[in-house]
């Protein structure tokens, strides 16, 4: 028991609460079962909804809800006398109003659900009021969900969900008209509302009104029953009306019978780096939905619609199910023998002729940490190079680099907590509502409800930049410049951190004096923000208790990309915002496992854990363990790779999960290279781009199909596990490497990811107390883990990484970004979009999705459109130096003047953004500059179809309130507040005519 | 030096090869589990002898059909009364103390035995006799039992009507 903790009593046994709790918060922790619909999703909402009414106790003789009174010392809480009993049972009886009983041959008769369960706990017998169903038609209009507004209970838990969850602001419950409903935008068809299908308000019903489609009639024995059968049987079952104590043991054994042929088991989503994880329901390869739920260390029940629905590609009969191998112009299948047994011929012949750094290794920030683990360990070992990289060097390198110099450590500072309760958020150059969807959500919840102020500084207006407190919009590529300036003015005022700079950071004078020439007017000058934004966002930041700044590849993809990042984390030094909770910085990692990736040596100067491969005790070491020789020069990255190979040093290439062919920079450029490779090994789930080129394709497996753990952008570590066999002869990647290894004799033995785990931890100090034991189910960990198991979520609390703990002020300088030339007259902006991962290799897939997002689009201005007389669907040609493209546009509000916004889903190189992106990278990274193009726009058709459909959610109009909105259902003429009308009647007696 | 290329060719089976490693497939199986499938067959053979199995496949071939039929049946007044009949004889069955139900339909049992003596020799009993009975210890008994009886029904019956 803490300190503050008192006792009280419920039914006559003795509970502890917490100050402040609810007694129903309380019975609940203490596992005391307490009825109440409304309340099973603690996560939600601003409160207590109070819309079911099913939670009554007594409390000195007065009915009160349990969950909107907090317990108090001593306090005497009755919940099974008559007159509570008869309470809840009022409330059960008026939800059953609302809520046929047939679960049965209910798809969501599956042990979880809360209306059923509660009315058996209730032990309800017989329907006090008639069930009269309302009049408005089941919605079917989206492609992944349905409403059914006969079962729906009207509790508002998917309004809350919308609202002070996801806050898409998309549902309501209308209370104003005769018969309630909850409605989407200004009630329009679900379909073309402004609904982001990020399937929350589904997750969270109570019963079967909100279900995934992909539920219906595939749940239960019997729902699959065809309509002119199951609606007679339902009929039957009502006429007969056996009492519903029967109803419910049937029901229970149906639903125990479930459990035989629907399994439910724990994933991680690879479609972004926040690291949800979601339970996948299964009959045989069928997948049934994605169910999240409160125990997920990062999202609890939030998912957005890639993790939700995007799982088709899985199944998808276009995926690579038998190795393939180049013969002349065409493809053939091969055994998985004849495969490695050319790869390690060929491989090896090139390495003894050219030498071992004529190889270059890539590999997969989309595949698991044991993956990446075994694949450097392949590389170093068996091939004696170091040139193995993975394409965190497309995004994030720049930001690790940043915060390695200045606090030690390559990785968030906290985790998405610190994120959810920080006073001051800042966004540079990243759009997490699409790019990262779920860690946006805790971002919009905090500042609609907790007061957290938003700054975000963007090119464009996007969700969080409409939101924003401020939205500020400098020029392209001079961010470093207003962050120095937002600095300075700090330290001018007074307002940096003394104490904190005194104790803990180091170079602080040399940093100071260094930032001279970012006043004021210069900043004004370059940046193009006003003095007044400026002072106003040092302003902000001075008055937070705690600030966290959040980036992405708006600020990474530069030229000064790495000294950009570095800025940022001076700004949170001088300020004094490390090692606190709700402050930090937050480096948005782009991809499943980017983080881990990297963390587990994928790179060409670390060994895992970030320890330098030239570091002669470290290497010892690695070469004790692995019982070889390592070679010490750090190999080249992705970029250098491609020069090598262009300069015909490099002849052969072993990539995995990576579709380089289309997410490179100056794509015309890697194509060549790709074409001089005398070998090439490509390794996917699917005939990617990049796997054209290749001599020889392996069909992998995707996470579904195998086990292993992924690291988030928090650095928390996670295991999923195996869904689905791998289909056809595919294999899980750690199975290839090994087999390739031993191949050319390294005789490993790895039966289980676990073991990969287990000798990482062993040798890489940061992972020490890493385990699958310790990881097991909903658990995980957040690195450095030390032995014994405690992990490190908040970062910098003592010390910074460094021998003397101190962090580093470091200087830098800013760097013009890349100008094409006069004529190239437009900026082109690019990055993601919510729908689509990356490319889309894996999301085309899904008939949803596409149905929602077809095509990629190019977004352009209202000015630019009315200068070039173009509208919406018009077909244009962009130029850039290095290429071309066309593409359809979309005129939108949300970029402005000449800068336009390309973004990157597509699967076919004729709008592919990186056929105009150029090879010039971060200066000290080489991270390329995508972000930094211009391009010239030609009018090829003034009109046309959107590329957009108008079913898209962009078209929506949102309804913003506060949640649910239960006053106004108390308002109603037709509502009685249950207690009044339990006194009325003189307690028990259930044959009341009133009409609620 | 390799073209970005599209072409796959695929090795495909022929149809007889797609057979025969199905059939092996499926004979593995069978070798596998020679016990239950021998015994399995010999029930087939069984169910086809008696006619059941021709049955089941109609009935299987034809289960929409069969099914809407079925529910247009069940979905009756008089067969909502049988099913509601059927759950009320259950949950009364349910209620009743075995032992005191032994006793009772011993007691019935005995009455029926006597009964049988009596059956047949049609004797009429007058009122004299009928009062001289009641002080038959055993007649006596009964009486008193079934006067219980109709007390605790009439009860039960004020209850409902009080409604």
């Amino acid at each position: 028991m803490e300190n503050n903790d008192f006792t009280f009593y419920l039914d006559n046994k003795e509970f502890t609460a917490k100050p402040g709790q609810s007694i129903f918060e309380a019975a609940r922790d203490q596992d005391y079962f307490l009825p109440g619909i409304c309340s099973s999703q603690p996560d939600l909402g601003v409160g207590v909804i109070q819309t079911c009414d099913t939670c009554y106790v007594e409390v000195n003789g007065e009915l009160v809800r349990s969950c909107a009174t907090k317990a108090e010392p001593n306090m005497k809480v009755n919940s099974a006398s008559d007159k509570a009993k008869a309470a809840q049972l009022e409330g059960m009886s008026r939800i059953l109003k609302n809520h046929e009983l047939y679960c049965t041959v209910c798809d969501n008769n599956n042990g979880n659900c809360v209306v059923h369960n509660t009315a058996e706990h209730l032990q309800l017998d017989h329907q006090k009021y008639e069930f009269t169903p309302k009049p408005y038609p089941p919605d079917n209009s989206h492609p992944f969900y349905r409403y059914e507004p006969d079962q729906c209970i009207l509790c508002g838990l998917c309004v809350e969900a919308c609202q002070d969850l996801q806050v898409s602001e998309v549902l309501s419950i209308d209370w104003e008209r005769e018969r309630p409903r909850v409605i989407w935008d200004n009630d329009v068809p679900i379909n073309e509302s402004s609904c982001v299908s990020c399937g929350h308000c589904v997750s969270v019903c109570p019963c079967n009104a909100l279900m995934e489609k992909s539920m219906l009639g595939k749940a239960g024995y019997m729902t699959g029953i065809p309509k002119n059968i199951l609606e007679p049987m339902i009929d039957l079952t009502k006429e007969v009306e056996p009492g519903y104590q029967e109803i419910f043991t049937i029901s229970n054994v149906e639903a125990a019978m479930r459990e035989d042929r629907v399994n439910r088991t724990k994933t991680v989503c690879t479609y972004c780096g926040v690291g949800c994880s979601f339970e996948v329901w299964t009959k045989d390869r069928e997948i049934l939905k994605i169910e999240p739920t409160a125990d997920a260390p990062v999202n609890g029940i939030s998912t957005c619609i890639k993790g939700k629905f995007g799982w088709d590609f899985v199944n998808s009969n276009e995926r690579l199910t038998k190795p393939l191998i180049r013969k002349g112009d065409k493809f053939y299948e091969a055994t998985w023998d004849e495969a490695l047994s050319l790869i390690s011929e060929k491989l090896v012949e090139i390495k003894e002729e050219n030498g071992p750094d004529s190889l270059g290794f890539i590999a997969s920030s989309k595949c698991s940490n044991e993956e990446n683990y075994l694949f450097q360990k392949l590389a170093r070992t068996v091939f004696k190079t170091n040139n193995i990289d993975n394409c965190s060097r497309y995004c994030q390198t720049p930001a690790s680099t940043g915060l390695m110099r200045t606090v030690g450590i390559g990785g968030d500072s906290g985790t998405i907590d610190d994120i959810a309760n920080s006073d001051l958020i800042i966004v540079v150059g990243a759009n997490p509502a699409e790019s990262h969807p779920v860690l946006s959500t805790r971002v919009r919840r905090a500042h609609k409800l907790h007061d957290q102020k938003l700054i975000v500084a963007d090119l464009r207006k996007h969700d969080l930049a409409e939101r924003a407190d401020l939205h500020v919009h400098p020029k392209p590529g001079t961010d470093l410049v207003w962050l120095s300036a937002v600095t300075k003015y700090i330290v001018d005022q007074g307002w940096e951190d003394k104490k904190f700079l005194k104790e803990r950071v180091n170079h602080v004078e040399e940093y100071l004096s260094s930032l001279e020439k970012y006043t004021l007017d210069y900043a004004e000058e370059v940046t193009g923000l006003s003095k007044d934004t400026l002072i106003q966002m040092a302003t902000m930041i001075h008055k937070a208790k705690g600030t966290c700044i959040l980036w992405a590849m708006g600020v990474t993809q530069h030229m000064g990309g790495t000294d950009t990042s570095t800025a940022i984390a001076n700004l949170l030094l001088v300020t004094g915002n490390f090692g606190k909770p709700g402050a930090g910085a937050y480096p948005l990692r782009g991809h499943n496992n980017v983080q881990g990736a990297s963390d587990f040596g994928t790179m060409p100067a670390w060994l895992p854990g970030y320890e330098p491969i030239e570091n002669d005790e470290v290497r010892a070491r690695y070469e004790k363990a692995w019982g070889t020789e390592l070679p010490k020069k750090p190999g080249l990255n992705n970029h250098q790779i491609v020069e090598a190979i262009q300069a015909g040093k490099v002849k052969a290439m072993y990539l995995f999960g990576e579709e380089m062919g289309l997410v490179d920079s100056n794509i015309n450029y890697v194509h060549d290279a790709f074409e001089k490779l005398e070998f090439f090994v490509v390794q996917d789930v699917f005939f990617s781009k990049t796997a054209q080129f290749a001599d020889v394709v392996l069909p992998a497996a995707p996470s579904l199909e195998k086990e292993g753990t992924f690291t988030n952008t928090e650095r928390r570590i996670q295991r999923f596990y195996k869904v689905f066999d791998p289909l056809g002869e595919s294999k899980p990647d750690w199975e290839i490497f090994q087999e390739v290894a031993n191949k050319l004799g390294a005789n490993w033995n790895y039966s289980h990811p676990g073991e990969i785990m287990e000798e990482a931890a062993k040798l890489a100090p940061i992972f020490a107390g890493v385990s699958y034991d310790r990881l097991e189910g909903w658990n995980s960990q957040v690195w450095p883990v030390e032995k014994d198991g405690t992990d490190t979520p908040l970062l910098y609390k003592d010390k910074f990484k460094f021998p003397d703990g101190k962090a580093r002020l470091f200087k830098v300088e800013w760097t013009p970004p890349f100008e094409a030339g006069e004529e190239f007259d437009l900026h082109l902006n690019n990055g993601r979009l919510l729908e689509h991962f990356h490319e889309g290799n894996m999301t085309y897939r899904s008939e949803g999705i596409s149905y929602k997002v077809p095509s990629p689009w190019l977004e352009v201005s209202p000015e630019l459109a009315k200068e070039r007389n173009i509208d919406t669907g018009a077909l244009v040609r962009l130029t850039s130096p290095y290429g071309k493209i066309t593409v359809r546009v979309w005129v939108t509000d949300q970029v402005k003047g000449k800068e336009l916004y390309l973004p990157m889903n597509t699967m076919e190189g004729k709008s592919a953004v990186n056929k105009l992106t150029s090879s010039y990278h971060d200066k000290i990274t080489h991270t390329p500059n995508y972000k930094e193009m211009q391009v010239k726009m030609e009018v090829l058709e003034r009109t046309g179809e959107s590329p957009l459909p108008h079913h898209n959610f962009r078209f929506g109009n949102p309804q913003p309130h506060i949640g649910v909105e239960t006053d106004k259902k108390w308002k109603r003429p037709d509502f009685t507040p249950i207690p009044e009308m339990i006194e009325s009647e003189a307690l028990t007696d259930g044959q009341s005519d009133q009409a609620n | 030096m390799a073209k970005a290329i599209k072409q796959i060719e695929k090795t495909r089976l022929t149809q007889q090869e797609e057979q025969t490693e199905d059939l092996t497939a499926i004979l593995k199986l069978i070798a596998e589990n020679r016990d239950a499938i021998t015994t399995s067959l010999e029930i087939i053979g069984e169910l086809k002898q008696t006619g059941v199995l021709d049955m089941v496949k109609g009935a299987l071939k034809t289960r929409e059909k069969i099914g809407s039929i079925a529910m247009e049946q069940i979905n009756q007044p008089s067969m909502h009364n049988m099913i509601r009949n059927g759950f009320n004889t259950v949950e009364f069955l349910g209620s009743l103390n075995p032992d005191q139900m032994k006793m009772m339909l011993n007691a019935v049992s005995n009455g029926l035995n006597e009964t049988s003596d009596t059956i047949g020799k049609n004797e009429q009993i007058g009122l004299w006799g009928m009062m001289k009975s009641f002080r038959d210890p055993n007649v006596n008994t009964a009486i008193t039992t079934m006067l219980g009886f109709l007390n605790g029904m009439g009860k039960e019956m004020d209850k409902k009507q009080m409604h």
